[in-house]
């Protein structure tokens, strides 16, 4: 028998096939990875901007703590989802990690106004409430917003 | 012997296996926070209409305020709709007493994709 290489078509086929496979697998890695990213990224600015809207609309108003309802001395309890619109004017800043409470404003049958915490620019989103705003039905609008990567 | 390409039983099974994997590639959940910003919407609007007791005509103005499709019974009976043409619900109860100090059951849907 000669001495030499035998080519088999069979083994070509497995090879490429192997190669195709490896090839398909790190290009989904590498785009579940990114798409793993944005998506957690977007996750934590949704959670983060949902827990501060629902801490504003359920906890009274408290120097350095987040809330903006009205405390009943009487009935020892928190009204919570009544607010009253001066607290907005005197709650400190949010800021945490990577996220940033940007602006709340609030429209009632009768006002519309609107409070900037923060300046600058980020990705962002709004969580929509509903209130009692000093008696008055209406929507609170909570923004959240993550700083840009090399911004903070 | 033929000249030509023999393509044998295990090229076509490696082949079959290449496109079962290409089928079963795991595709990434989308994560939302969607149904519990819904549902601390709809706690919302049970909140105040259990603060201030509203008329029918309230409660499908608030409900526009909030939801595209929603409905909203009260004791059973749907007294305001906008709509409910999408394939998931959320729906929440409570219990608010009227003017008369009668104990209403408001039973409030939220229709989402």
């Amino acid at each position: 028998m000669d001495k030499g290489i035998i080519f088999a078509t069979d083994a070509v086929i497995a090879f490429i096939v192997v190669l195709i496979t490896l090839m398909v697998f790190s290009i989904m890695l590498g785009s579940e990875s990114q798409s793993l990213a944005s998506s957690s990224k977007d996750y934590f600015l949704e959670q983060k901007t949902l827990a501060v809207a629902d801490a504003l609309v359920k906890n009274s108003y408290k120097e350095g703590e987040i809330g903006l309802c009205i405390f009943d001395a009487e009935k020892k309890r928190v009204l919570s989802n009544e607010i009253n619109s001066v607290n907005i004017y005197k709650l400190a800043k949010i800021e945490q990690d990577n996220f940033f409470l940007k602006s709340i404003s609030f429209s009632s049958p009768k006002r519309k106004e609107k409070r900037i915490f923060e300046k600058k620019e980020g990705e962002c989103i709004v969580a929509k409430r509903f209130v009692l705003i000093d008696g008055e039905k209406g929507m609170l609008f909570v923004e959240g917003c993550t700083f840009r990567e090399g911004e903070k | 012997m033929r000249k030509g390409i023999i393509f044998s039983f295990e090229a076509c099974v490696s082949c079959l296996v290449f496109l079962l994997i290409l089928l079963t590639m795991p595709s990434q959940p989308t994560v939302s926070l969607k149904e519990l910003a819904l549902f601390q919407q709809e706690n919302d609007l049970l909140r105040v209409w259990s603060s201030e007791y509203p008329s029918y005509t309230e409660i499908e103005e608030d409900l526009k305020k909030l939801f595209l499709d929603a409905e909203v019974f009260v004791d059973s009976r749907r007294v305001a709709e906008t709509g409910k043409e999408k394939a998931n619900s959320i729906a929440s109860e409570a219990i608010i007493i009227d003017s008369y100090l009668t104990e209403r059951k408001f039973k409030l849907i939220v229709y989402y994709e």
